[in-house]
């Protein structure tokens, strides 16, 4: 009896111990991590729910303030996540110089793979961080709008740089601040890190080949054809990630190039808009890369990691991409290249208005938060500090969308980012594409549509008739709010 | 008699702790988020805010309205259907050649060999296949351009992705279904055999007669579980190496309510079809249960 009770015992210890192992598994957050990482790289370990430890926080500075009102956060917490992306963990400068500034206060960093996960947890739980900042693909910002998880940051805008000579609303891009625009209110918060995009090339080896470099569509297609001669094809795109880099780095620029019309008729939802004659020169451009064999084929089934080794491979000679190319693939390039960004989005004629598709990285205010003072600390220190945005700058390889980026920091960008920023400053014009922003359903079936067409499944007249209907079904969904795009 | 009604109360006590445990486990993390998947289908739940509304069957009219919808269903169908009557035969027939081989004295090494797909992370068989199936400078391709053959876009054509991704499945799962298979016809008593031998019968009768009824309810069994699998297994794959596409074209149910509650953050959806893929698991499981229902031996 003794022996059974004993065994009794065991087996519900035994029990007891693996129920709570079990839910011991449920939650926590994976670990923090300074590295940069590609957009494919969060998508693949986006796509596992487990996590491990605790996420890291940036460790107090010491200092030696002498403001008298440098203690007046000490004793308080800033809670910020950040998620990995191309951008790396660049708040963490800003991190440390506000504790340095303001000793006794803590800012912790949540650089986290999973931000989207844990910022769910911690909101539904009524925890959530003060600032956040997440990748758009995982984190759509109007959804987070509308759910009431972010409030207006106006009142940011309004505060001084530290030197107290401007407001910050008057230092950052104002075209940028379109997006997140609800009711005659500002929810996001632009400038911190945008990614540049475009069509990039190796100039070195366009020399070496006596490639020309196109300045209108005349010269692209004889770029395609002396790429051809060398048995090469002059376009290839991620056809796995075609919502992104498709649509959002070629796609979109080409139709604001070829026709600014459609592209704004597009971004209103304009039924007819995908049949105009804007789109169909835009269609044919599509169509003539892809039955001349321009087009290489066989990046249609390749994620865009391998899209990039193709390229440097120099299977093709034109890479839609974003502006973190040059440091994400740093241990790839060969001594023999020079990349080189191509400031021309395949409009029809030399001199023709060029665009580029902007990404910024966003962050948004918590609706709880009960920090607002240091949240506007936060910003000042980030946007006007010039240890602080050199530091962060190092850590992204990217411009800040703040005036005078150019010519104080420039330096500190990479060469292909730099000649791509300078782009900008030389007439190039930034797309933000609102459409993608309002309406998360949208690139998922664009970028179906461009594969389906490249891939020759579909022809010009069947890619838009897909493209009405898209807009015909989001414009007829009541549920899904309709924003204006002023142009 | 004081003792006996002490020692039924410690019984009782330890019954029910027994049964309650894994029962309260059960309920918590399995049923209560099936019935609560079942409400956010109703709802238009975004997953970050506990403000949503009841919005009626707007999410399954979506749903239904969205071919994307009926092509996931059927790639699905044809992911499972596709391992079932290709990964299976094979699976049975390498175990019977395993098992009633005696000449083939490394059996155990080629059960370690065929069994090692099943244990590396569906992540990491991804990402390998990915690499073979590069067209450019895939082995597959290399073979093919070897024999004369052209070169396939293995993952960037409609017309071959749903075959390649099914190729990776039936790869990384025969090796599990053939231990298990070894194990249903090493239990198979030898003297059956012994006697079939006796009375003449060839070893292709006796695979068709003696094996595979005697081992029938582990195959049913078998395909009964992989229902299961291929919803776990199919979403990484497919996740990893296409996230869908082309063009949906191997866009399966996992990977689709996925894309709603993550791209369209619209979990209300993503639960509508959590709810139909509940029912096409459900009825193709009674389906097979239907189909494969045949008598069962005493051994």
């Amino acid at each position: 009896m003794k022996h059974s009770k004993l065994f009794r015992i065991t087996v519900l210890l035994l029990a007891v111990v693996m129920t709570a192992g079990v839910l011991a598994g449920c939650g926590g957050t994976a670990a923090s991590s300074s590295t940069a990482a590609s957009s494919s790289a969060a998508a693949a370990s986006s796509s596992k729910a487990s996590s491990s430890s605790a996420a890291g926080s940036s460790s107090a500075a010491s200092s030696s303030a002498s403001s008298s009102d440098s203690n007046k956060y000490a004793g308080r917490t800033l809670k910020i996540l950040l998620s990995v992306g191309g951008g790396g963990n660049y708040y963490e400068p800003v991190a440390e110089r506000m504790m340095k500034m303001y000793p006794g206060l803590t800012v912790e960093v949540d650089y986290n793979k999973a931000a989207e996960d844990v910022l769910r947890t911690k909101a539904l739980s009524g925890d959530a961080p003060d600032i956040f900042n997440i990748n758009t693909g995982f984190l759509p910002p109007y959804d987070i709008i509308s759910q009431g998880l972010a409030q207006p940051i106006d009142d940011i805008l309004n505060e001084t740089t530290l030197d107290g000579s401007k407001k910050l609303g008057d230092i950052l891009d104002k075209n940028l601040f379109s997006i997140g625009e609800v009711d005659g209110k500002h929810y996001v918060m632009f400038g911190d890190c945008s990614f540049l995009s475009g069509l990039w090339y190796d100039s070195n080896y366009f020399k070496a080949n006596n490639l020309t470099v196109p300045t209108d569509w005349t010269s692209l297609l004889k770029l395609a054809d002396e790429c051809d001669k060398l048995g090469k094809d002059v376009f290839g795109y991620t056809g796995v990630m075609a919502s992104e880099y498709a649509c959002d780095y070629w796609f979109w620029p080409t139709v604001a190039t070829t026709d600014y019309t459609t592209y704004t008729a597009i971004q209103n939802l304009d039924v007819n808009a995908f049949k105009s004659d804007g789109m169909k020169k835009v269609v044919d451009k599509m169509v003539t890369l892809r039955d001349k064999g321009y087009y290489d084929a066989n990046t249609m089934g390749l994620g865009n990691n391998e899209t990039q080794m193709a390229f440097i491979n120099h299977d093709f000679a034109l890479l839609p991409c974003g502006s973190w190319l040059e440091a994400e693939m740093a241990d790839a390039w060969t001594s023999d290249w020079k990349l080189s960004y191509l400031p021309y989005s395949f409009g029809d004629a030399a001199g023709a208005q060029q665009y580029m598709s902007v990404s910024p990285l966003i962050s948004m205010v918590s609706a709880t938060t009960k920090n607002m003072d240091l949240v506007k600390e936060f910003y000042r220190t980030l946007f006007s500090d010039d240890a602080t945005i050199t530091s962060a700058v190092k850590v992204t390889n990217n411009p800040m969308s703040i005036s005078g980026f150019a010519a104080k920091y420039g330096d500190l960008l990479l060469p292909s980012v730099k000649e791509c920023d300078q782009s900008l400053d030389s007439g190039m014009k930034a797309l933000v594409n609102p459409v993608t922003w309002w309406y998360t359903d949208f690139d998922t079936e664009l970028a179906n549509m461009i594969n389906a067409l490249m891939g020759g499944e579909i022809n010009a007249d069947e890619f838009m008739q897909r493209g009405c209907d898209l807009v015909t079904k989001i414009k007829n969904d009541s549920t899904i709010t309709k924003y204006t795009f002023a142009g | 008699m004081k003792h006996n009604r002490l020692r039924t109360r410690s019984d009782r006590t330890f019954d029910a702790a027994m049964t309650g445990i894994p029962t309260a486990v059960y309920v918590v993390l399995y049923l209560l988020p099936c019935v609560a998947g079942l409400f956010f289908s109703f709802t238009n739940f975004g997953g970050y805010s506990l403000s949503f509304k009841l919005i009626g069957f707007a999410n399954y009219k979506k749903m239904f309205a969205d071919p994307a919808f009926f092509k996931s269903i059927l790639n699905f169908l044809k992911l499972y259907l596709g391992t079932v009557l290709i990964c299976f035969p094979l699976a049975l027939g390498v175990a019977i050649i395993l098992t009633k081989n005696p000449s083939i004295r490394e059996k155990h090494l080629y059960r370690v060999i065929y069994f090692f797909p099943s244990t590396v992370p569906a992540m990491l068989i991804a990402i390998m296949w990915m690499a073979m199936f590069n067209p450019t400078l895939g082995v597959l391709n290399r073979i093919l351009g070897i024999f004369g053959f052209k070169a396939v876009q293995w993952l960037g054509s409609t017309k071959t992705v749903m075959t390649s991704i099914t190729l990776v499945v039936i790869w990384r799962q025969f090796g599990f279904y053939m231990v298990y298979f070894m194990a249903g016809v090493t239990s198979i008593p030898t003297d059956i055999f012994e006697s079939a031998t006796i009375d003449g019968a060839s070893g292709w009768r006796q695979v068709f007669s003696i094996i595979i009824p005697l081992t029938w309810e582990v195959i049913r069994t078998s395909m009964l579980f992989y229902i299961q699998s291929a919803v776990n297994i199919g979403f990484d794959i497919v996740y990893i190496m296409t996230q869908g596409g082309p063009d949906n074209a191997s866009q399966i149910l996992p990977t689709y309510m996925y894309q709603q509650m993550t791209k369209n953050l619209d979990y209300g959806m993503a639960s509508a079809i959590g709810v139909a893929m509940l029912v096409v698991t459900m009825v193709l499981a009674l389906v097979v249960l239907k189909l494969t229902k045949r008598e069962t031996y005493e051994m």
